[in-house]
């Protein structure tokens, strides 16, 4: 640190000197260049993980409609439901983010895109949703497959549903 | 537009809920069965199961309503028929929902609901619906331990596409294929539709005719065939869905009847 003789008149405060002030332009530029150029990789490489995601999304469900046994379906379902998990926690850890604003727009949105958020969203619910309704179905075998000898009818009982349906469904007729 | 029903009704009321018990005329009262657009204006009917007295109920899925004094011979008769409790009607005492006859009414039909079911019997028709459509296979049954083996496999499968009332249908019915019954729900297929619902599923990997780009199952709108006119019409079958299939429409199924809360 330099020395300042008593009476000599004390130079100008540095901090508003022209050089700080270009300095600090610069590190802001620089800080925001790096900022910006983070945000855009981001962006980047997540526009290729949807592309993927897409595709991944369409061929598991062709995969789905093709599996011929329960224990395929469920192989299948599980990668579902676990990718669907892997995205709620993105989802999540995405909320933070929207409150910050970058080039007119929230940052969330900027990075992933209104609708293709609004997507992810979506696949996420369907996916919770249709993990409950497996969920019944899977819990309904036990009540099928115990009573099997309870539920067969007597050919009297045949004969009631046929006239029970005639008697109920003609009077009503014609509804499509 | 939907080619079955080219005129639909003006819209309807959008009071109905599940649960509603309506009188059509002596002896013909029903229950709605359907929870997924009850309040859709688009959508002018809605699927009602009836109610019959204690003597005409013969299922075993199907579900008591009343705490009504009854005698010995008024006993639930089968291991899943429940006694469940219901408002306090008269005339509906002692009375099934028949989950094996239900068909789609018209809203504008249905007005002034005499009563609406208990939460307890609803949860209990819901269940027993997504019994009745949830998807079964010769696997399952012949694993059961606690099961005498089924004299054979059905006569007729869940996911055959077939013919009936002169259209294109899917047999949807688990319980019905399974158990013999005269009675069967198909639900209709639909090529290139355009006004699609959740509830549809689309089959057009499996099922792809030659001028037709996508094909749909759309369970929403199913109806009971008599068993005999399709096996008539249905040798050979056109076609039988795989089980990834039949998952996906037990699965709209389960949605239609009660957990679309799960959706809100």
């Amino acid at each position: 640190m330099g020395s300042v003789a008593y009476g000599q008149p004390l130079p100008l405060d540095p901090t508003s000197s022209s050089s700080f002030r270009l300095f600090r332009l610069f590190e802001r530029l620089l800080v925001w260049a790096r900022i910006r150029f983070v945000i855009e990789m981001a962006r980047l490489f997540f526009l290729g993980f949807y592309e993927d995601f897409r595709r991944f999304l369409v061929g598991l469900e062709r995969e789905l409609d093709r599996s011929e046994t329960e224990a395929q379906y469920k192989l299948l379902w599980a990668i579902k439901a676990e990718a669907s998990e892997k995205m709620d926690v993105l989802l999540d850890h995405l909320g933070p983010l929207e409150h910050y604003r970058y080039k007119g727009q929230g940052l969330v949105e900027y990075l992933i895109g209104a609708q293709r958020l609004q997507e992810l969203r979506l696949f996420v619910k369907a996916t919770k949703l249709e993990g409950e309704a497996e969920g019944l179905i899977d819990g309904t075998k036990v009540a099928f497959v115990t009573s099997l000898a309870q539920r067969q009818l007597t050919e009297s009982q045949r004969i009631a549903m046929l006239e029970k349906y005639r008697e109920l469904v003609e009077p009503l007729e014609p509804t499509p | 537009m939907n080619p079955w029903n080219p005129h639909p009704d003006p819209p309807a009321s959008l009071s109905i809920n599940q649960g509603d018990i309506f009188e059509l005329g002596p002896n013909s009262v029903w229950i709605v069965v359907d929870d997924f657009h009850n309040t859709s204006e688009r959508h002018p009917l809605v699927h009602c199961a009836p109610i019959l007295s204690l003597s005409d109920a013969f299922l075993p899925l199907d579900v008591y309503l009343s705490v009504g004094v009854r005698g010995p011979e008024a006993q639930p008769r089968e291991s899943l028929q429940q006694e469940l409790s219901l408002p306090p009607t008269p005339s509906l005492r002692g009375s099934y929902a028949e989950l094996g006859l239900i068909r789609r009414l018209k809203k504008t039909e249905l007005h002034a609901p005499l009563a609406t079911a208990h939460p307890e019997v609803m949860n209990r028709i819901r269940r027993n619906l997504v019994t009745w459509f949830s998807l079964f296979t010769m696997v399952d049954l012949t694993s059961s331990v606690r099961l005498s083996a089924p004299t054979g496999p059905p006569s007729l499968f869940p996911g055959t596409i077939t013919r009936a009332e002169g259209r294109l249908v899917c047999v949807i019915d688990h319980w019905g294929c399974f158990n013999s019954y005269p009675l069967l729900y198909v639900a209709p297929l639909e090529t290139d539709a355009l006004d699609l619902c959740p509830l549809d599923v689309e089959i057009t990997e499996e099922f792809q005719d030659l001028f037709s780009k996508r094909n749909f199952v759309r369970t929403d709108e199913f109806f009971l065939v008599d068993r005999n006119r399709i096996e008539a019409s249905s040798s050979p079958p056109i076609r039988v869905l795989r089980y990834g299939l039949l998952r996906k429409i037990s699965r709209a199924l389960v949605l239609k009847f009660g957990q679309k809360s799960l959706l809100l």
